[in-house]
Order: structure tokens, then C-alpha cells, then sequence
């Protein structure tokens, strides 16, 4: 093998391990955000649930007591900001694994860049085709 | 029973209408669509396969929808084989359905209808399904009933991954999910978030030992791993005809099993065309146009090639490739004479691609492959007798005698075909030429031959069937090779 075949070689291999890399990294934050989203919609219920007028609520690392509402909508913004960040991750994700289909000389995926059919359409189709 | 597991993507049947054609994988090109001289079970044929491959990069691209290929070519020269290998080359993305022509006359059905339907069953459309949901073991479930023992009911569960754990609150219709469903510690569910259903897929194997005796149809599972709400797309792939049948309301779906589709109405079919790309605006749809082949395409008459031609425009047409062993011939249903049996206007469409006859060296790399898909092994020299065989008579008949020798060799216990099991099998059956000189030489002997050809002719046209003998006056030697 010539030299240049040879780093060509490692080229490709370097840019498949780090694209590799990438969606493992992707997954485990997926997992990340997933269990965050989980103990905050917990608390969320729990905090909806109680009747006291002020909560205990943890900032960072500090513990502060405040009024039920803000803490409530406090959780709620969180939520939101978790929900997006996954959804940010998961089109990422689909990029990337794209892209190291492409650097093995495989053809991407298709239909991944579709616009998934509504619920109702699906469930009409799923109904009467049974192999679905 | 799992029901998430199932949900794949499903993969186009192919059926392979021919096992003459079994050890055919592929096209047997190179990067460069270059052909290599035996791959993937073709041999030789080189122009031929480069061009197909070409069709097959076009049709990948999705760049010849509703245009036209037509193979000619002299019987067994393999352009049954090649449209198998653009088959396996298109992969199972794209739809392939390969009919004969033939097929088209049915009584259930008209000729232009069954024509359609095999059109639009080489159209496929790519939509996804995106759904959330919640998979998770049960480590802990609690449901409080109300004294009286109707009304509410709420109650707790606590699912966990590998990596975490999360108690869910329950309302009423889900407790209702969850005991119908016999939820207990220890199952593996998923939980569709939209409708809120219900799957268990088995118990964990962490909890195998919880009882000493189980039912048999209880299935163990591994904890799941990473996160607990997990998102799941899959793109499936239906054909525009699928669609049809269960939009057309007087069939209903168990059609498609049956195959007893009947026809459906081009009100249907406008309606679905519409509603198709509809979401191909919004982008929910991708339309996947296939290839349709038609082995022995002489035999559609006038009314069908009309309908191909006007069907071709339209812009959710696959592509149609076609094959004919015909020279110049009569269009069937007419009498005008017209090359391949095809009317000038549509041959005029299309691209031809010819396949040339086989060299006695390729023909012998095709028994060769052939022994390999029979799983016959075959001594040299019997080959080469075979391969004599093959050229002095035809290709098909020598294909016919790898699997009657075979079956002779190991009446006599052995391993390895040798010359004396194809000698011998060669005598048992004849070939085309052999049997019709038997005829001709003992024509007297056999069952009304006191008919001369000539009363013949004359009775066939008093009998108003005129036509059929000019059918069949016209074929060459070998038309009748299926």
C-alpha cells in the first residue's frame, strides 16, 4: 500500500470513529435529558398535588422557598426547554448518522427527512393494512 | 405479544416468477458500471447488462419515471435474467413486479384494468410513523380501589431503565389498560404516549426466578437500556395499488389476500392520486416509482399498447421494462405487421437494449452455475458434453438435463455426474428438434393424420378461426417456450 493510501485509509477511519463517537455521545445525553425531563415532570405533579402556599425548591445547588405558582411555572419553562433540547438532539442525531452511512460507502437512510403522517391517517392506513 | 417488534419496516415480497433464473443476484457490474464477465450468476451479455445498469442508476436517481425499456432478443439469451438481476440490483426499496404478458387475459377482470393495477403496483410511497413512547420494567405498581368497588381508581407505577427510574401517576382509563392488560412487577411494557396504550413485551429476566413454575408463553426480556420516553420512527414503503383496494369500499382489504381484487373504480384511484401528492406537498410522502417488467410483451394486442402509451405520461408512472423474443411480426388484434409486435409509436419511446446470443463459453459458464445452484457436481467432461449439448440444441434443454442427471447419478449412488448419467438421460428425453423429426417421420402413425395440412387450412378458415392459425403460423420455432 502506498503512502498515500495508507493516510487516506486512516483519514476515513479517523472521520468514522469521531462521526461514531458523536452519536454515542448524542445517546447518552438523550438519556441525560430524558431522566431530567422525568424528575421534573415528578416534582411538577408533586408540587400541583401539595397545598402548601410556599415549596422548597432547589436552584443549582441552593435550596430557596418560594410561592407555589412561580415554582410551578419555573418547572413548567424548564419543561419546555428540556423538551426542545431533545428534539434539537434527535434531528441532530438523525444527521449524524447519516453522514456515517455515507463516510462507510453506504446510502442514507430513506425517508428520514419525511414529515411523519398524521396520527389519524396512520391509524386508518395501519387498520387496513396489517402487514404495517 | 410484542407488537413494537413487528412494526419494521416491511419488505417488498418478490416473487420470483421463474427458478430458471434462482442464481441470478445481481447485475454483476462494477463501480464503474462496468461489466465483470461472471458475477452474481450472470455471464456475458456485456453491452446488454452495462445498459441495464444504467437504468437501474437512472431509475435509483429517480430520473426515468414513466419511460420505457424493451429487451430483444433471441429466445434464451437471457433477458428474462437480466431483468431479474436490475430486480436484485434495485435492492428492496424499490418495487419490482414482473408479469408475463399474457397475464393480462382474465375474465374477471378487463385487459386495460389488470394493466393499471400492475402499473400502480410498481409505484411505491415512502411515508414515516413517528410515535412516543414509554418503555420501561414495572418495578412497582399500586392501584387503589374505591371501597364500593365502582367509580374511580387511581393508582401508581414506577417504571425503570438501566440508567434511571420514574414513578408515573395512573388515571382510570389507563388502570384500565394495565389490569386488562395483567400488568404486574416485573413485566416490561411500553406505553404508547398518544393513544395510551398498553404492550407488554415479557417479563425481565432479572425476575426469572420470582416463581418456580411459568406458563410457556412467557417470554423474557432484558431490561431496556438508555431512556425511558423513547421516540420511534419507521418509514414504510406501500404501493399506490395497496391504497386502491382498501380505499375501494366494496372489496375492503381481505382482497389483497385473496387477490381477487376486481376492478376499482378511476374515481378511487384520482381520489388517492390527489390525496398522494397532496402529501408530498406538505412532505410527508415520498413517491418511489418502481420498474415494472413485462416478459413476452408480443402478447398484449393493439388495446393494451394504446393504454401504455397514454398511461406513460402520466407523472406517477414506474418504469416499464419489456422483453420480446419477436422479430418482425403482427401486432396482435390487428394485422399490420410492426417490429417486436410493437406499434412504431410506442417502440418509438422506448429504449431498445439487445441481447445477443450466448458463446459455447459462456454457456458453459452458465451450466456451471447452474450445477452450483442445483447443487450438482459435475465432472468436466460432462460438462463439456453438456455444453455441446447446450449449443447443438438449446440452452433451456440443457439446464433441463443438470437436474435429471443429477437424479440419475445418485439412483446409482454416486457423488460426481459423469458422462454415461447425461448420455443417458440425453436419450431418455428429447429435445425440440429430435422430437418433432419423430413426428414428422411417423406423422402416419399418430392420431388424425389422415388430415392433410392443406384440408387443414381449409377447415380452419370455414371455421371462422382463421385468425389463430395465422397466430400461430407466425411465431417462429421456439415461440412456445413457456
Amino acid at each position: 500500500m502506498s503512502q498515500t493510501d495508507l493516510s487516506k485509509s486512516i483519514e476515513i477511519i479517523t472521520k468514522t470513529e469521531e462521526l461514531a463517537d458523536k452519536i454515542l455521545v448524542n445517546k447518552q445525553e438523550l438519556t441525560v435529558m430524558d431522566k431530567r425531563r422525568q424528575q421534573n415532570r415528578e416534582a411538577l405533579r408533586l408540587i400541583e398535588k401539595s397545598e402548601e402556599p410556599k415549596v422548597w425548591i432547589t436552584i443549582g445547588s441552593m435550596l430557596v422557598k418560594m410561592k407555589r405558582e412561580r415554582a410551578v411555572e419555573l418547572l413548567k419553562k424548564d419543561q419546555e426547554q428540556i423538551n426542545q433540547q431533545i428534539n434539537v438532539i434527535y434531528s441532530d442525531q438523525k444527521i449524524l448518522v447519516n453522514k456515517h452511512r455515507d463516510v462507510e460507502f453506504k446510502s442514507p437512510f430513506s425517508g428520514t427527512n419525511l414529515k411523519a403522517l398524521d396520527r389519524a391517517e396512520f391509524d386508518a392506513l395501519k387498520a387496513n393494512l396489517p402487514m404495517l | 405479544m410484542g407488537e413494537t417488534e413487528k412494526i419494521e419496516v416491511r419488505d417488498i415480497t418478490r416473487i420470483e416468477r421463474i427458478g430458471a433464473h434462482s442464481h441470478i443476484r445481481g447485475l454483476g457490474l462494477d463501480d464503474v458500471l462496468e461489466a465483470r464477465a461472471v458475477s452474481q450468476g450472470m455471464v456475458g451479455q456485456k453491452d446488454a447488462r452495462r445498459a441495464a445498469g444504467v437504468v437501474v442508476q437512472m431509475v435509483r436517481e429517480g430520473k426515468i419515471a414513466g419511460r420505457c425499456i424493451l429487451l430483444a432478443g433471441e429466445p434464451s439469451t437471457g433477458k428474462t435474467a437480466i431483468a431479474v438481476g436490475m430486480a436484485q440490483a434495485l435492492g428492496t426499496e424499490t418495487p419490482f413486479t414482473s408479469m408475463s404478458g399474457s397475464e393480462i387475459y382474465s375474465l374477471e377482470m378487463s385487459k386495460t384494468e389488470a394493466l393499471s393495477q400492475a402499473l400502480r403496483k410498481s409505484i411505491g410511497v415512502r411515508i414515516k410513523e413517528e410515535t412516543e413512547i414509554i418503555e420501561g420494567e414495572v418495578v412497582e405498581i399500586q392501584i387503589e380501589r374505591p371501597a364500593t368497588g365502582t367509580g374511580q381508581k387511581v393508582g401508581k407505577v414506577t417504571l425503570k431503565t438501566t440508567e434511571m427510574e420514574t414513578n408515573y401517576d395512573l388515571g382510570n382509563k389507563i388502570i384500565e389498560c394495565f389490569m386488562k392488560e395483567k400488568i404486574q412487577a416485573g413485566d416490561v411494557i411500553t406505553i404508547d404516549k398518544a393513544s395510551g396504550k398498553v404492550n407488554k413485551l415479557g417479563r425481565s429476566f432479572t425476575r426469572a426466578r420470582d416463581y418456580d413454575a411459568t406458563g410457556a408463553q412467557t417470554r423474557f426480556v432484558q431490561c431496556p437500556e438508555g431512556e425511558l420516553q423513547k421516540r420511534k420512527e419507521v418509514v414504510h414503503t406501500v404501493t399506490l395499488h395497496e391504497i386502491d383496494v382498501i380505499n375501494s369500499r366494496t372489496h375492503g382489504f381481505l382482497a389483497l389476500f385473496s387477490g381477487d381484487t376486481g376492478e376499482i373504480k378511476q374515481e378511487v384511484r384520482d381520489q388517492i392520486n390527489n390525496k398522494v401528492l397532496e402529501w408530498r406537498e406538505e412532505g410527508k410522502a415520498e413517491i418511489n416509482p418502481g420498474v415494472l417488467f413485462i416478459d413476452e410483451v408480443h402478447m398484449l394486442d393493439i388495446e393494451c399498447f394504446s393504454y401504455l402509451n397514454r398511461a406513460l405520461e402520466s407523472d406517477m408512472a414506474p418504469v416499464v421494462v419489456m422483453a420480446t423474443n419477436r422479430g418482425i411480426t403482427r401486432i396482435r388484434g390487428t394485422n399490420y405487421r410492426s417490429p417486436h409486435g410493437i406499434p412504431i409509436d410506442l417502440l418509438d419511446r422506448m429504449i431498445i437494449i439487445r441481447t445477443v446470443p450466448y458463446t459455447e463459453k459462456e454457456v458453459k459458464e452458465i451450466l456451471k452455475i447452474r450445477c452450483e445452484e442445483e447443487d450438482c457436481i459435475m465432472h468436466p467432461d460432462a460438462l463439456t458434453i453438456l455444453t455441446r449439448i447446450a449449443t447443438d440444441t438449446s440452452l433451456r434443454y440443457a439446464i433441463q438435463l443438470i437436474t435429471t442427471a443429477n437424479l440419475v447419478c445418485r439412483r446409482r449412488k454416486a457423488t460426481e455426474v459423469n458422462t454415461e448419467d447425461v448420455k443417458k438421460v440425453y436419450s431418455l428425453f428429447l429435445d425440440e428438434n429430435r422430437s418433432s423429426k419423430i413426428l414428422k417421420e411417423y406423422q402416419d402413425d399418430y392420431m388424425f393424420s389422415e388430415i392433410s395440412e392443406h384440408e387443414e387450412e381449409a377447415a380452419a378458415v370455414a371455421g371462422g378461426g382463421a385468425k389463430r392459425r395465422l397466430d400461430t403460423g407466425d411465431g417462429d420455432a421456439q415461440a412456445m417456450e413457456h
